[in-house]
């Protein structure tokens, strides 16, 4: 069949023959524009930068991020608990002094409820305190709660659910308050005060301990947020690391790590970093190394590779100036662009080396191959581009400029190689004559090597001039002149007149050295050598043609259990899976969650006033999937409750300096050990309500007191609570005890005449940290925080919690909004862009190959992306946002199989199994090659310690890999259906 | 005329065929009372005396699982139950007792050996943290808690049942209404809607009926609250309504006594 030579190709031809180097020139300069450009490119590793930027949770929760920042720094001691807080205040003043950090929260403002602790309880707390603490004696302070217990707990399960926060906190300020009088009146020496035992009993844990006391949480606010400035913010975790890492050595007995947002985002980019880059430079290499190999050659790896470096460099340089940024979708563009480009090349110049083979000169070789091959690869390339351009239609940012990326970057990338390789080949040929010729004239193989390493050190010398000279001059001062300069005298003088003089030298150097070993070698023998076909695909695909059913019966059962695999897999909503593995920072996530009984993030709630943010705290605080509310109105009570509980606390305080100081009576022991007995059976009748109501935060504390232990079934019988019982009841010291009783009685009392202080209150009064947390940088506002009850990883819960906060209020926002958000707009933006690339393809192939039979590609495709599917299910893998969005990738870079493969069969001469098996061995290695090259870019990713990248990579590994195989076995069984009876097309 | 004595044939057939037709629909409105539908509800649902062992499996809102097991007797109609757990440990032998159709309510712990006694208040929080309040345990009469309408038929799970509208009367139970669904031959209970002033609070779903011992019972009763997002199911392993129980059993006092 006469190939048609196309004008275009001809064109670019001629220029890349007559004008190789300027080509080369031109293309570089504006490579180096484009550089300079992609230099300026930030990266956006926020998920949120995914998202539609308009969508309201994503405009809520950015407007959060901007006006009042995020704790997304978090720092988590680990140990004894007096050992976690001698490290705390040694911490604490030094992480306050860094200038990145906003706001530094580690001990609770106690002085500031110690002032207003009254005013600020709701009503019904309110007149349960004032008649709790009626009695401030030891005895009395814990008759009163036995009291208050029984009337509000121990047989309300809905009490328990509405106190369940208090309750816990409350509980670890009496585990403390128990253990300080158990060792005062076990008269232990270096015991700490008494009065701070009324402080833990009246006030609670001063710093943010776990449930179980072993972990000790200091939350930082940074000053920069993860939307803006986000090099800063990971600059502001590495200075707190290393300053936490400095005040730990101090502290050997306390494990301290840093979580948060800042800090997984700082190991995120730490595990991108090195090891990607040397898992992108190993698949580079691998590349080259199996071009190397098929070509037989080490230089035309690096012609193909040259061209698509420029396209990925132009493509960058447009990205900055189209968005400014790279996301974490747009940043796996390189690598795609690679897999694919790469092909482009590849069917190049396999094509190319074909003709030549065929006895072509360049410029006929050049020209066939553009018109023939290079149509093919117009068409796979506009196909693929296309199916990524469907992707702009997406409201998700993230998939919109990836969209645009890759659409951009494959048609940059084909313009790079059209105008490129064309001038890369014939400057190779001419390189190639020119080794010929020094072979003809009787240069073995080492002395070529010299001679064109003699040329290119020319190269290395121009690029490294400003070190030689600056190591020269440096050297000239030191008195060292002589030998440099005549070294450099050498690399600037000598070897230049050496070239220039090479035709002598050469000339010379035959004489001289090899005249005896000269061998003729003839110019132009054909390289037959560099391009040979597989014929093992071809036979593959032979048989496919000759038993087509059996073939298309096992496709088809193949792709019907992909389809079932498919409905099969199942969603990862668990955020963290989709970071690295064996992170501490994303064990802390986790560990946090659990070991407080409540998540360490929160969604928020920008209020207009601090009675909105009253109202909404109270409706969300009622919310099954709520765990805690954090709001202004916690520290600032309305004036209204001001005003009704001024008159009480007035005639509360006026008791108070009406009574004596409470002190200590003969059998006060044993009174004592009769409320404590009473308090363990009261705490233990509510600990069995809250296992059975799932309200573990309340068990885990109570059971701390009291020694229970729920696995063993037993009881430990050296716990705070039995521990004193039973002192008191073998008896103590009286002495000691009055001691106790006294200071006891005094700090109670203190504390709450303090507390009943009934002044308004305004924000003004409010501690730093306090006003800093819930107020904005600027503007008006009130920030609400609303933190779930567990880390959410499953659908169930995080739709369930997504609508409980917007059943309050719709504009509450959180990274489980978003979460659920992004998978959701993954799920069906990914598929509306997949339907419609399908549809582009399809059309376009039917214009290209003016027919139905333009469709028959799309079968490997289809077979392909499906099996990919299927092989997901084998290995275990779950749809994830980041893998879900590979079905239209693969749609846009399996078609290029089928493409090429129709294309070739169609030029093919022959009938019948012949004609399969000559198309199939030369088309068939072509893909075979482009498609581990591709596989190995990807393969790369797939390594990847980032969890989410690593399975973008693995499933677009398996989905080339498919493709392949459904082109090479599926695709002849399909051609026999439709040209098995007809001799050509 | 002879034309229009056809037609008014044909016009009374039709408005026959109308009438019957819309009777159908509504067999239970021209048919039931629902004061006499109540009673055979009662009749159908009253068991003199049972023991049971039911597997008790509460879905926290959280997501969190716990299964219990226990041992439930019942007498007098129900006026009388006690329920004993076996299991988890951490709640094995504690026990609760209800007398007066869960008027009174005593709460023994096992571990602490204490009995407390609840308030007639009690009787609408959650028993043991379960989906189920104690007056959802306990077996009321329908026609003294009661005032009930029909309002509709449906079918449930297959079965053709009645559904009626039950608002309390001024002794019956603190819901503000709830939507009853019964079998429309066996009068057994298939579905109840709990509503509260705030609306919709839960749905209780009885299911997979068996004949024990000549009497068809839901081996399965499952509590979904609508506005926790948790639930309750609760199995009978085995139940039986041969032996009337001592009545020594519900006593306080039998509370501390070790069961055998």
């Amino acid at each position: 069949m006469k190939r048609k030579e196309k004008i275009w190709a001809r064109w670019l031809t001629n220029i890349a023959v007559s004008h190789p180097w300027l080509v080369i020139i031109i293309v570089s300069i504006i490579t180096i524009i484009a550089i300079g450009f992609a230099e300026h490119l930030e990266m956006r590793l926020n998920f949120k930068d995914l998202l539609p930027a308009k969508h309201p949770v994503v405009q809520s929760y950015q407007e959060v991020q901007e006006r009042f920042g995020e704790a997304s720094l978090v720092v988590a001691l680990e140990g004894d608990r007096q050992a976690m807080i001698d490290m705390a205040e040694e911490l604490v003043p030094e992480l306050k002094k860094m200038e990145s950090l906003y706001v530094v929260q580690g001990e609770m403002p106690l002085d500031y409820f110690r002032d207003h602790g009254f005013v600020l309880m709701k009503p019904e707390r309110f007149k349960r305190s004032l008649k709790m603490f009626e009695d401030r004696s030891l005895v009395g302070t814990f008759r009163s709660m036995n009291d208050d217990y029984e009337r509000e707990y121990t047989d309300s399960e809905s009490n328990l659910k509405r106190d369940e926060t208090e309750i816990a906190r409350s509980m670890l300020g009496i585990i403390r308050s128990l253990e300080i009088l158990y060792s005062n009146f076990a008269g232990r020496e270096g015991a700490a005060d008494v009065k701070e035992a009324a402080d833990a009993f009246i006030l609670g844990e001063p710093w943010m301990l776990s449930l179980d006391r072993k972990m000790l949480l200091i939350s930082c606010i940074p000053k920069d947020n993860m939307n803006m400035e986000l090099e800063s913010l990971l600059a502001a975790a590495e200075e707190a690391d290393a300053l936490v890492e400095n005040i730990n050595m101090a502290h050997p007995t306390v494990q301290a790590n840093l979580t948060g947002m800042a800090r997984i985002g700082l190991d995120e980019m730490n595990s991108i970093g090195v090891y990607t880059q040397l898992l992108s430079l190993a698949a580079l290499l691998f590349i080259y190394l199996l071009l190397a190999w098929i070509f037989k050659k080490f230089t035309l790896p690096l012609l193909a590779l040259f061209p698509l470096i420029v396209g990925i460099c132009w493509t960058l340089g447009l990205l900055y100036l189209f968005f400014g940024s790279l996301n974490m979708f747009t940043m796996m563009m390189m690598l795609i662009l690679l897999g694919l480009g790469i092909d482009f090349s590849i069917h190049l110049v396999s094509r190319f080396f074909e003709a030549m083979g065929d006895g072509s000169d360049i410029e006929s070789a050049l020209t066939l191959s553009l018109s023939d091959t290079g149509t093919a690869i117009i068409t796979g390339a506009m196909t693929t581009a296309l199916a990524f351009f469907a992707l702009t239609i997406a409201d998700m940012q993230g998939i919109f400029e990836f969209g645009v990326a890759c659409g951009a970057g494959i048609l940059l990338t084909l313009i790079a190689i059209f105008i490129t390789l064309p001038s890369l080949l014939v400057l190779h040929h001419k390189f190639s004559e020119w080794c010929r010729k020094c072979k003809a004239d009787g240069l073995g193989n080492f002395e070529v090597f010299l001679l064109s390493g003699y040329f290119f050190s020319h190269l290395i010398i121009w690029f490294f001039r400003k070190r030689l000279i600056s190591w020269y001059l440096e050297s000239r001062q030191k008195g060292y002149g002589k030998f440099q300069l005549f070294l450099l005298s050498i690399c600037f003088d000598l070897l230049p007149i050496l070239w220039f003089f090479k035709k002598r030298f050469r000339s010379w150097y035959l004489r001289k050295i090899v005249k005896a070993r000269k061998k003729h070698i003839p110019t132009g023998q054909p390289t037959k050598e560099v391009y040979q076909s597989y014929r093992w695909i071809g036979a593959i695909a032979r048989t496919g043609w000759n038993k087509s059913w059996l073939f298309l019966t096992i496709a088809i059962v193949l792709m019907i259990a992909s389809y079932w695999a498919m409905k099969q897999i199942e969603f990862e909503y668990d955020f963290l899976e989709m970071e690295p593995a064996g992170l501490k920072s994303v064990e802390l996530q986790r560990e946090i969650p659990k070991r407080f009984g409540i998540a360490d993030h929160s969604a928020w709630l920008i209020t207009d006033s601090i009675e909105e943010s009253r109202v909404l705290k109270e409706k969300l605080r009622k919310k099954s999937m709520i765990g805690e509310v954090v709001s202004i109105s916690d520290y600032i009570p309305a004036e209204e409750r001001i005003k009704e509980y001024a008159p009480m606390l007035e005639e509360f305080r006026r008791n108070i300096l009406k009574q004596n100081l409470p002190g200590w009576s003969e059998g006060d022991a044993i009174k004592l050990a009769d409320e404590l007995d009473r308090l363990w059976d009261n705490l233990d009748l509510m600990s069995n309500l809250a296992y059975t109501s799932g309200l573990d935060r309340i068990v885990r504390v109570i059971d701390q007191l009291t020694g229970y232990d729920t696995e063993a079934n037993i009881t430990d019988t050296t716990a705070v609570l039995p521990s004193l019982t039973r002192m008191l009841r073998r008896g103590v010291d009286e002495y000691r005890a009055v001691q106790i009783a006294e200071e006891w009685g005094e700090r109670m009392t203190t504390n709450i005449y303090s507390m009943s202080d009934s002044s308004p209150l305004a924000i003004d009064d409010l501690p730093e940290e306090v006003r800093k947390t819930h107020l904005p940088r600027s503007g008006d506002g009130f920030l609400l925080s609303i933190f779930p009850r567990k880390y959410l990883f499953d659908r169930e819960a995080l739709e369930a919690f997504a609508e409980q906060t917007a059943a309050v209020h719709p504009g509450i926002s959180g990274s489980e909004q978003l979460f659920l958000l992004m998978m959701d707009k993954t799920l069906e933006e990914g598929s509306r862009a997949a339907w419609l690339a399908l549809i582009v393809i399809a059309l376009l192939l039917l214009i290209h190959f003016r027919g139905p039979v333009g469709l028959l590609a799309m079968v490997p495709l289809i077979s392909g992306a499906l099996l990919m599917i299927g092989l997901m299910y084998l290995i275990g893998m779950k749809y994830n946002f980041m893998n879900m969005i590979t079905v239209p990738i693969i749609l846009g870079i399996g078609i290029d199989d089928g493409v090429h493969a129709i294309h070739r069969f169609r030029h093919q001469t022959g009938a019948g199994d012949l004609r399969i098996f000559n198309s199939f061995r030369f088309v068939g290695k072509a893909i075979l090659l482009s498609s581990l090259t591709t596989m190995i870019g990807f393969g790369s990713v797939g390594l990847y310690s980032m969890r989410g990248m690593a399975s973008f990579g693995q499933v677009l590994f398996m989905g080339v890999g498919a493709c392949f195989l459904t082109t090479v076995f599926v695709l002849p069984a399909v051609l026999k259906l439709f040209y098995g009876k007809t001799a050509k097309v | 005329m002879c034309i229009y004595d056809s037609y008014q044939r044909f016009a009374g057939f039709v408005l026959v065929l109308i009438l019957m037709f819309v009777l159908s629909t509504f067999p239970v409105l021209g048919i039931e009372n629902p004061v006499e539908l109540l009673k055979k509800i009662d009749a159908a649902e009253n068991i003199p005396h049972s023991f049971s062992i039911v597997k008790q499996t509460i879905t926290t809102s959280g997501g969190s699982e716990r299964t219990m097991t226990m041992k439930a007797w019942s007498a007098e109609n129900g006026e009388l139950s006690l329920m004993v757990y076996t299991d988890p440990r951490r709640v094995a032998g504690d026990k609760i007792l209800q007398r007066d159709s869960g008027d009174n309510i005593w709460y023994y712990m096992n571990r602490r050996d204490v009995t407390r006694h609840f308030t007639g208040s009690s009787r609408k929080q959650s028993a043991m943290g379960s989906d189920f309040s104690y007056e959802d345990l306990s077996q009321g009469d329908l026609v003294e808690d009661y005032n009930a309408e029909i309002v509709g038929e449906e079918n449930i799970d297959g079965t053709p049942c009645i559904k009626l509208k039950c608002t309390p009367t001024e002794s019956g139970p603190s819901y503000q209404f709830i939507y009853l669904w019964v079998g429309n031959n066996d009068y057994l209970t298939r579905k109840i809607e709990y509503y509260d002033e705030d609306g919709h609070l839960k749905t209780l779903y009885l299911s997979e009926f068996q004949t024990i011992e000549g009497r068809l019972t839901p081996m399965k009763m499952e509590m979904v609250s609508k506005r926790e997002s948790s639930r309750t199911l609760m199995e009978n392993v085995s139940i039986s309504f041969k032996e009337e129980p001592d009545a020594s059993l519900f006593t306080k006092e039998a509370l501390t006594r070790e069961m055998r």
